[in-house]
């Protein structure tokens, strides 16, 4: 069979289930059938398929994911993070566009805590919109700053969709976290940037206001009290991941671990939070592990069916300069992130553009780097950007378009992250390449 | 099985395994920790923590697919079918439901083959403890026929709601 045709069957079949509504991972199980059946001889293709499935989700690698959802769920149900704002509110001084700079600093450090976006913008909006609003904040000082800080959490070691990269992409997961630190700071560093910027030209969008003096031995005690343990926990996984004292899935736990005994030391956890906790990792875990596994085997098959390597030698044929092949295939995703999950995107793309940019000679570190930022502007542009939709669950009364409105300069922000990366690879590479193992 | 009192006891069934899921990761997520402080503490690791945890990440999905489907908790991408009339989402719904089922009714059977041949073999895995496969491999067999069930539950849901306001 000609390689388009191959192409057409596998991606034409799963993307027709896929928009008629059948659950994505169903969708790939079922091109994986066809796929078997095409080329892998019939139906006993479907016994070397089951094994093939036993084989991509039995990986120690892959219990980072439900870790870092564990970790989440317990930093958001137990209420640590609160704590952690109002020590952390103590020390910002009267500057414009304080609550907003207060939204970014703390949307850094539970992106460090945590690696669900939604999770992280819901927490910051519930708690910091009330108390903007009060202060007289315009729109696009409240709204903007706290989706695109929630956006951090999948830039900042622990992000879920790293770990999926990294595993779909066959890279080290460990260092694939840590390529995420340098543009997650690059990126809030620009929206510090932007806010007081912007809050000097314009500064009633965010009014100054006195703050009550606080001595400073309440400051020291709260941060101590508040900041420093989550501030342990992020050294536990980022520190022992980049040290190379033990595999990201041992980091990983170990900061599951910590933050239930942290919750427990606070008294925010309990029989039923910690229900609740588990619930929501095991229901998360579930779907994505069927989503990996169906998608990993789908790369296979897509190999198998010489699918990929026409296509390699198609865009190789092509004679096109690569970096001009790189930006098309980021505009494509950047595209496809405006109607549909990352997740989603990431199974459908990446075995299809992996092959091809490996044999153009990419790093895929540094192009999986670039693809975690598109991935998060996709989640920030109309018309289906999730985090959108967060917000406006947050704020049923504010219409979309304001919050579209609201969100766009921070977009901008990630936008410039992204061609900075482009630019100097370092901003991504750096810091992996400073790790002794992976 | 599909309904009333049979289905009750189905939806039971599907929260256990759920559950058991949970047990598994939480052992996971504490045996390794252990693992780690044992090694680096006392040069005494756990050599079987590492595998059995391979073993319990192919555990998890199969054991909470039909209850999360039940849940609704899958990702869906719903961009297309939202835009559709209520009958024509209707009809998707049963026909996507039909399809799920049948895809899950084929991995069930397959996968229940395998073990089968498997168990009969005694083979082994290929790792330090010598598990025997259809140890490992019976999760799929076993997930799946939850799976395809729950999906062929949801058709009949699907297909009969609407009647069923009708009569009220």
């Amino acid at each position: 069979m000609e390689w388009w045709l191959s192409l057409l069957l596998l991606i034409g079949g799963t993307v027709l289930l896929l928009f008629f509504g059948l659950p994505v991972g169903v969708s790939f199980l079922f091109a994986n059938l066809l796929g078997a059946f095409v080329f892998m001889g019939g139906i006993s293709g479907f016994k070397l398929l089951i094994l093939n499935l036993e084989e991509s989700l039995t990986s120690f690698g892959l219990l980072t994911v439900p870790m870092f959802i564990l970790m989440g769920e317990v930093m958001f149900h137990s209420k640590m993070a609160l704590r952690a704002i109002d020590a952390l509110d103590c020390w910002i001084g009267r500057i414009p566009g304080r609550l907003s700079l207060l939204a970014v600093a703390s949307g850094t450090i539970f992106a460090a805590t945590s690696g669900s976006t939604i999770a992280n913008t819901s927490m910051l909006g519930s708690l910091l919109i009330p108390e903007m609003k009060r202060r007289g904040y315009k729109e696009i000082m409240t709204i903007g700053p706290i989706i695109g800080s929630g956006a951090l959490a999948m830039l900042i070691p622990p992000s879920i969709l790293a770990v999926i990269l990294a595993t779909l992409i066959e890279v080290s997961v460990g260092k694939m976290l840590i390529a995420g630190i340098l543009p997650g700071l690059l990126l809030a560093s620009f929206y510090a940037l932007y806010i007081i910027f912007r809050c000097r030209l314009q500064p009633e969008l965010a009014p100054p206001y006195e703050i009550p003096p606080l001595p400073l031995s309440k400051k020291l005690r709260d941060t101590v009290l508040y900041v420093f343990p989550l501030g342990l926990i992020i050294f536990l996984v980022v520190g022992i991941i980049f040290l190379g004292m033990a595999t990201p899935s041992e980091a990983a736990s170990m900061g599951a671990v910590g933050s239930i005994l942290l919750s427990l030391l606070y008294r925010g956890m309990n029989g039923e939070v910690f229900k609740k906790c588990l619930f929501g990792t095991i229901k998360m875990t579930t779907f994505m592990f069927i989503i990996i596994m169906a998608s990993m085997v789908f790369s296979q098959i897509l190999a198998f069916s010489g699918a990929s390597s026409g296509l390699i030698q198609a865009v190789v044929k092509l004679k096109l300069p690569p970096l001009l092949i790189l930006i098309s295939m980021q505009v494509t995703l950047l595209f496809l992130g405006c109607f549909m999950d990352n997740l989603s995107i990431a199974v459908i793309a990446v075995p299809i553009y992996m092959p091809v940019l490996r044999a153009l000679g990419f790093n895929p570190l540094w192009v999986a780097a670039m693809t975690l930022i598109n991935m998060d502007m996709g989640n920030l542009t109309p018309p289906f950007g999730l985090q959108l939709f967060v917000m406006k669950g947050l704020q049923p009364t504010t219409p979309m378009a304001v919050i579209i409105r609201s969100t766009l300069p921070f977009v901008l922000c990630e936008a410039l992250t992204l061609i900075a990366i482009m630019i100097f690879p370092d901003i991504a590479l750096y810091l992996p390449n400073l790790m002794r193992k992976g | 099985m599909l309904m009333g009192s049979m289905g009750k006891k189905f939806d039971k069934l599907l929260v256990l395994l759920f559950w058991f899921a949970g047990i598994l990761l939480m052992f996971s997520t504490v045996g390794t920790c252990v693992d780690v402080i044992l090694r680096y503490f006392f040069n005494r690791p756990i050599h079987w923590m590492l595998e059995i945890t391979e073993y319990i990440m192919l555990y998890i999905p199969f054991l909470g697919a039909g209850f999360v489907l039940k849940e609704e908790g899958h990702i869906r991408v719903d961009i297309l079918i939202n835009h559709f009339s209520e009958s024509t989402r209707r009809v998707l719904n049963i026909l996507t439901s039909f399809i799920g089922g049948m895809v899950m009714l084929v991995y069930t059977w397959f996968g229940g083959q395998v073990t089968w041949e498997y168990f009969k073999r005694g083979v082994p895995a290929l790792e330090s403890l010598k598990t025997p496969m259809f140890l490992i491999l019976m999760v799929i067999p076993i997930g799946g026929f939850f799976f395809t069930i729950q999906f062929f539950r949801q058709m009949i849901h699907y297909y009969s709601k609407p009647r069923s306001q009708i009569r009220k």
